[in-house]
């Protein structure tokens, strides 16, 4: 895995990557490869965000342009492939939690810890989940629908047509939920500094 | 502009993707600059955006791309219902996995003819799964850089008293031919009982170009060599008087190098992918280690299927996981409970130049004194071959369903070499099934000497119109769970909690084995077993 420096703060906030694939879903294993390229870190950092271990994120991901190339022929009339992705990436994310939960299969939170810390890839992971567990402390004090919003824009850099699609919401709701959940994040930001002075 | 239609807006000023059209834009700007209140409640916004944006972020490994077309390719294999749409992925992509499936159908072959103890250790499946998961991703790092990195490495054959177990050492080794094809070859180790010795791997590689050189020795004596000098590739091959040559070779157009230089040069190559095939519960968290320079390490043990009732087996893999890199240092495999291989990185330094020209190295094939004990046999492993050639290769009469089962796609038959009785084939007949239920047909000249043994302590189930008698044993379930496993990486699913697993007795006096993954019904058993006919009869759907 590799980590890559994160978004800076610009002037005008923060500018997220151009969208990433206009059009349905491809049909041929040429185009399909494209969509992998576009579209792997993205879902590999959406089902990280879920799961927490980027061991099964990867995994999830896979499976998800598994899933999609396989149901191509009744996706090539669906125009937004990157909501379709999102959505099923979001339910396997939940069937892994699902299983992860059964007693025989619980991880050894100390030992994947310390081979966390032995390696490169260990650490990033490692850096990774601490700053989502930063960012999820934040939003854990916003209202769901306002973070949920946040969450698939910030962390997923989904734009917000695609999240009124992945949740079945109107465009103005969205960036309604997003605006308010940004005004809250900086009151929170307000108190945490009054505390500290 | 009213100062909720700015605010309703902002979204979009923060946003470049969902940014509004020009003139949009410098309307919210021109009001921006109008109202200090707006332009604080816009700037509130920017630092709570700030505070939730993480300054990193995860992205794919390097490798995921590949592994998401394998899998997508061996998808595609079930109904078969797009032909070759994915057929030039196969020749790249989906090689590993299939390496992997050959590497475990070999420890298959072994496992399945010695007994002894009960393996220990604590089961810890996922930690040391994910130990192990991230050693081998700790190999990637060493394949990048500006510069030339030379990996020196040991195989250390072990003294075994057991002829048997000394004739029978070997490791997977990949070779990349002028096409861009990686073939997996098997390098030979055997050795006279009590005997033991050193073959001494080393390999070049620079990130950069992609340029890499692979060479392996014995007491001086060169008995592999393969390179890629950026335009030409290098291969040691038999001249048409069998005397072994060292070959250039222009690349085509369509060549390209190593995609993952680590699991074609690691420690582990070629069996990297096998992580996937074991099931979790097969790999075990053996403790601490100190290695020999006094740093400590993590032991995993890689356990193959067990028999459910008999004597267990005892052939595994140790993995030693160094604590301060996290990569494999050390890998040893074990049969009988006696180490057989040590695979021992033995430097690792970064070099500015390296001669990718292998063609000096030709004088040191031949040499002077006795040969060297190892060898390498090209192509382990051959997949996609079809009935006809099977039959031609098979030095056995084959045996083929005449139809495929009824709730799987076609046969997918991939060529391989009994390791146990080299140079013969074996053969792996895969019917994949969408809901999961394959079945695996495995032909091997060692398996026709040795499993009529196992026959005589079975039990006989059913006895075919067509001569095929079917034994079910104790070792049924295990011998199913191995087969299967060997099939798993291209099969694409999970093993079944309860396979079931045969062996045939033909009346060409052969034995194959059968496995399914699932349930079998008497009915279902009965007509499979029907349908056998000899592969030479066999006509194509």
């Amino acid at each position: 895995m590799a980590i890559t420096e994160g978004c800076r703060l610009r002037r005008a906030g923060p500018a997220s990557a151009p969208a990433p694939w206009q059009g349905g879903c491809p049909q041929s294993i040429e185009d399909f490869s494209r969509l992998v390229d576009a579209f792997k870190d993205r879902m590999v950092r959406h089902a990280f965000r879920k799961l927490g271990d980027l061991h099964l994120a990867e995994d999830v991901a896979q499976e998800v342009f598994v899933r999609t190339f396989m149901a191509r022929d009744r996706l090539a009339n669906v125009m937004n492939v990157s909501a379709y992705l999102y959505r099923v990436a979001s339910n396997l994310c939940t069937d892994s939690m699902r299983r992860r939960r059964k007693p025989d299969e619980d991880t050894d939170d100390a030992i994947l810890a310390a081979a966390a810390a032995k390696n490169p890839s260990g650490r990033e992971a490692a850096i990774a989940s601490e700053e989502l567990a930063r960012v999820e402390a934040i939003l854990r004090r916003i209202p769901e629908e306002q973070a949920e919003v946040i969450r698939l824009h910030v962390l997923d850099e989904l734009a917000f047509t695609d999240i009124a699609a992945v949740t079945n919401s109107a465009l103005s709701t969205v960036k309604s939920r997003f605006r308010y959940g940004l005004e809250k994040a900086r009151e929170m930001m307000g108190k945490g500094q009054e505390v500290q002075q | 502009m009213k100062c909720s239609d700015f605010r309703e807006n902002c979204p979009e000023l923060l946003d470049n993707e969902d940014a509004p059209g020009e003139n949009r834009r410098t309307e919210l700007q021109s009001h921006r600059l109008s109202c200090p209140e707006c332009a604080r409640y816009l700037d509130g916004l920017t630092r709570g955006l700030a505070s939730i944006r993480p300054c990193v972020r995860v992205s794919a490994s390097p490798g995921f791309k590949e592994v998401v077309m394998a899998k997508i390719a061996a998808s595609e294999g079930v109904g078969a219902a797009r032909p070759n749409v994915v057929g030039r992925f196969l020749a790249r992509a989906r090689r590993p996995a299939l390496a992997a499936g050959i590497a475990a159908a070999v420890i298959v072959t072994v496992s399945l003819l010695w007994n002894s103890a009960s393996p220990g250790g604590k089961p810890q499946k996922a930690s040391a799964f994910s130990i192990l998961s991230q050693a081998f991703a700790a190999e990637e790092p060493l394949f990048t850089g500006d510069s030339v990195v030379n990996i020196v490495a040991e195989i250390a054959v072990k003294a075994v008293s057991d002829p048997n177990l000394a004739r029978l050492r070997f490791l997977p080794i990949l070779v990349m031919d002028a096409s861009g094809k990686t073939r997996f070859n098997q390098l030979s180790l055997p050795a006279q009982p009590g005997e033991e010795y050193i073959v001494r791997e080393e390999i070049w590689y620079e990130p950069l170009t992609a340029r890499f050189a692979h060479v392996l020795t014995q007491s001086g004596r060169l008995i592999f060599a393969n390179s890629y000098d950026g335009a030409a590739v290098y291969a040691v091959e038999n001249d048409p008087q069998g005397v072994a040559r060292i070959v250039k070779r222009d690349v085509g157009t369509d060549f390209q190098p190593p995609k993952n230089p680590a699991s074609f040069l690691g420690i582990a190559a070629g069996q990297t992918e096998t992580l996937d095939i074991f099931n979790k519960d097969l790999v075990f968290d053996a403790g601490k280690c100190t290695f020999s320079d006094g740093s400590e390490g993590q032991v995993v043990k890689v356990a193959t299927p067990q028999p459910s009732s008999g004597p267990s087996q005892d052939t595994y893999f140790l993995f030693r996981v160094r604590t301060t890199d996290g990569a494999i240092a050390e890998m040893e495999w074990f049969a009988q409970g006696q180490s057989m291989l040590l695979v021992r990185r033995a430097g690792l330094e970064r070099v500015t130049t390296a001669s990718w020209d292998l063609s000096e190295f030709e004088p040191r094939l031949a040499g002077s004194g006795e040969a060297p004990k190892s060898s390498v046999t090209a192509d382990m492993m051959i997949p996609n071959v079809s009935v006809q050639w099977m039959t031609s290769k098979a030095d056995f009469k084959t045996y083929v369903f005449s139809s495929a089962p009824s709730w799987t796609g076609k046969p997918q038959i991939t060529e391989i070499l009994d390791v146990v009785a080299p140079p013969h084939r074996a053969f792996m007949i895969l019917y994949v099934a969408k809901n999961g239920k394959h079945v695996v047909f495995v032909q091997s000249h060692s398996y026709n000497t040795m499993l009529g043994d196992l026959v005589q302590s079975g039990t006989l189930i059913y006895t075919s119109p067509n001569g095929c008698r079917v034994w079910g044993s104790d070792k049924g379930k295990f011998l199913a769970q191995t087969l299967l496993g060997a099939a798993r990486a291209m099969a694409n699913g999970t093993l079944a909690g309860e396979p079931v697993g045969y062996i045939i007795e033909t009346p060409a006096g052969t034995f194959p084995a059968l496995a399914v993954n699932g349930t079998l019904s008497d009915d279902e058993l009965r007509a499979l077993v029907d349908s056998l006919i000899p592969a030479e009869e066999y006509k194509d759907e």
